[in-house]
């Protein structure tokens, strides 16, 4: 089963290393991760992605709860949570396909940020599985570069927030 | 008041308590030792023939006296020498702070001379872990470690100092930290569910861990115990918290836990597990574990409940106040029945009663010579588990053993640790030839400190506990587990400067006991059969039912 966690760090070294490992000590691959700043310049947040039982979620989530540098996790689904992914994707094109593929990319919602006589570039945001989907939809074009940047999400209403309270 | 590096670490070291330190110089921490030199009316500094005797001995240090043991070792190989110490102490959750020195910060990530990323190597084995790169923030990091490593489950705190931070100047602030971590609940409304399970119970067992001795819980665990008249099984991390001729003592339970103890266990239909953490030694098959009984587990860790055994409920918090709850809440009852059915549990018994020289015999005739708040240590293997099942502790924090990792040659400097923390008073060491000479370089330590250790060597030429399984499932194809050295351990001890003896005979081994002086460490080299073994066993992954007992 595919999950979502949240985790407030703290703003050191090596954080990002102590809350990856706690997924490989239990084999656990991670589909997506995501860092950044928040609000408060001594914590991050982080986004992590990942597929496992129930047993191997809860026990993923209470021992990242324990790091010490970890302030507050918490477990995204659908119901509570909303959440984003960015792409880039640049094509190979020709003067045939270019027209098609502006389309397809306007449908997508996305957005051509670059482009030139035998390539395009662009962006869009959706969600993580949305985001696969579109990929293999510009398979059949040659796929010169993609960069995902990894899930992001934050969770409905004022309830459930991730935040730190000091 | 404006202190460097080196100094502001020993005021810390002050402020938290710490009399006693074991370590290793080296070039990395030439700063520290000078000031430790300036402090010594202040710190005692123990040094050990190897960093892996100071990391053990900071261990054995921190379990008999229940305060963080504190190692010191310099950079590159000291550092890595600390390894297994770190990973032993996380292993069975001791308090322990480990100080490192390394490079210059200008000289980090240059592959310079003697530079390791201690930081990252430790990582998995640590609670947590620093390096300190700004001497503004030293001092709150070793207070933060001190903190971390005895609150909540405690475990070892690495804090690297690169040599320029030792040295640098900064205002000594001699501040207070707190962890800004936020607080677990410590238990919802649940007491009344629990109170009303152990209620319905006819026939309630106590299994205790390490987290009796860790929560300071042993006093609880008796009374609720004498309360619901539950007998009490135990870890072997947990096991001197009750004395030991404490009727409702079983003894330890699991793969080489006591017939008593571990049949107990299965037929209880109440398990109220303790500060343990279920595991695979101490439990054998998860799934047959529950096929009677429901488990109340109490633990401070939450992520201990439901991770080997499914519990019917967790009750995460201080052992201590949980214990007592239940205690204050649930009624006075007896059950005859439940308690004659485990005396009958309790005639059947992996060994006999005879005179032979055999180790049940040595470690009860050296027993009887020990006072209650003598402290033992022991290595690894055969003789490890002939300690924890014939030893009468009587005083907890009594037993110093590596649980969770097995490590074969922790032993010596636990033995050492242990009796600093007793105030060098006789520390019993029980080891066998094959754990002995692992760190044997301890001996040196122990010599030059006249520490009154006894130091029982169960010697049967062979790696027992491994020829013991390679018997039982590998066909007796004993591969590399007959030594074959000629190694004349009384003559070693001499040569260290000890008094060593050799017997073979109970009375030999009466005649030594009773001359012992506490002026220095003895060796007695027990020369014992090399096909003994440690019955009962539960083969790893069974149950009781798989249970060998002769």
């Amino acid at each position: 089963m595919k999950f979502t966690i949240g985790v407030i760090v703290s703003n050191s070294f090596g954080v990002l290393n102590r809350v990856t490992a706690v997924y490989s000590k239990r084999g656990c691959n991670i589909d997506s991760l995501s860092v950044g700043e928040t609000e408060n310049q001594e914590y991050s947040r982080i986004t992590i992605l990942s597929e496992a039982d129930d047993y191997l979620i809860k026990q993923i989530f209470k021992q990242l709860e324990k790091l010490h540098d970890v302030r507050e996790a918490f477990l995204f689904d659908d119901k509570n949570s909303f959440s984003r992914e960015h792409v880039f994707i640049k094509l190979s094109v020709n003067s045939k396909s270019k027209s098609k593929i502006i389309v397809k990319v306007n449908d997508f919602g996305g957005k051509i940020i670059d482009f030139g006589n035998d390539f395009v570039s662009f962006e869009i945001s959706n969600t993580h599985d949305k985001i696969s989907e579109i990929i293999n939809k510009f398979k059949k074009h040659e796929i010169l570069e993609v960069s995902r940047s990894g899930l992001t999400a934050i969770s409905y209403g004022t309830e459930n927030m991730l935040r730190v309270e000091d | 008041m404006l202190l460097n590096g080196a100094q502001i670490l020993i005021e810390v070291l002050a402020k938290q308590g710490v009399n006693t330190v074991f370590g290793y110089p080296g070039g990395a921490v030439l700063n520290i030792y000078d000031e430790l030199y300036k402090s010594s009316d202040r710190i005692k500094h123990v040094i050990t023939a190897h960093e892996q005797g100071a990391v053990h001995a900071a261990d054995g240090y921190a379990r008999a006296s229940g305060k963080t043991g504190v190692v010191i070792a310099t950079s590159g190989p000291g550092a890595t020498n600390l390894i297994t110490g770190i990973a032993n102490a996380y292993l069975d959750s001791v308090p322990m702070v480990a100080i490192t020195g390394n490079v210059p910060t200008s000289m980090l990530g240059k592959d310079s001379f003697q530079e390791v990323d201690i930081v990252d190597i430790t990582q998995s084995i640590v609670k947590h872990n620093f390096i300190v790169r700004d001497i503004k923030k030293l001092e709150k990091t070793l207070n933060e470690a001190f903190l971390i490593a005895s609150s909540g489950r405690k475990g070892p705190v690495l804090v690297d100092i690169p040599k320029n931070i030792q040295a640098e100047v900064c205002e000594y602030l001699n501040q207070e930290v707190t962890l800004k971590k936020n607080k677990k609940k410590p238990v919802k409304n649940d007491f009344k569910r629990a109170i009303e399970i152990i209620k319905q119970s006819k026939k309630p067992y106590i299994y205790c861990g390490g987290g009796i001795i860790a929560g300071n819980a042993e006093k609880e665990v008796f009374e609720l115990s004498k309360k619901i008249s539950a007998p009490i099984g135990f870890s072997m991390m947990g096991l001197s918290a009750v004395p030991s001729d404490y009727e409702l003592n079983l003894g330890m339970c699991g793969m080489h836990g006591r017939y008593v103890a571990s049949k107990a266990q299965s037929e209880a239909d109440l398990v109220i597990a303790v500060g343990v953490r279920f595991s695979d030694r101490a439990t054998g098959n998860t799934e047959k574990y529950r096929e009677k009984c429901q488990v109340i587990h109490i633990d401070i860790d939450e992520t201990e409940i439901d991770k080997n055994v499914k519990t019917k409920m967790g009750l995460c918090g201080d052992v201590k106040q949980i214990l007592s709850e239940i205690i204050d809440k649930v009624p006075n009852f007896i059950n005859p029945d439940w308690i004659d059915e485990v005396k009958e549990y309790k005639k059947i018994s992996a060994y006999q009663e005879d005179n032979n020289f055999n180790p049940k015999n040595i470690i009860e005739t050296v027993s009887n010579y020990m006072n209650d708040d003598t402290v033992v240590a022991t290595d690894v293997g055969q003789h490890q588990m002939w300690t924890v099942q014939h030893y009468k502790f009587k005083n907890t924090r009594t037993l110093l053993t590596s649980g969770g990792l097995g490590t074969m040659g922790y032993g010596f400097g636990a033995a050492i640790g242990g009796c600093f923390a007793n105030n060098k008073r006789k520390t019993v060491f029980f080891t066998s030839d094959g754990s002995f000479g692992m760190n044997l370089n301890e001996f040196a330590t122990a010599v030059t400190q006249k520490l009154p250790l006894v130091i029982v060597v169960l010697n049967n030429g062979v790696l027992g506990m491994v020829r013991q399984w390679q018997g039982m499932f590998y066909d007796k194809r004993f591969s590399e587990t007959t030594l074959e050295r000629k190694t004349d351990f009384p003559m070693l001890a001499k040569a260290f400067g000890a008094k060593g003896f050799k017997v073979e005979n109970l009375g030999e081994l009466n005649e030594v006991l009773k001359n012992l002086k506490d002026d220095g460490p003895c060796l007695i080299d027990c020369i014992i059969g090399k096909d003994e073994k440690v019955l009962p066993m539960i083969p790893p992954g069974g149950s009781i039912k798989d249970i060998v007992i002769k």
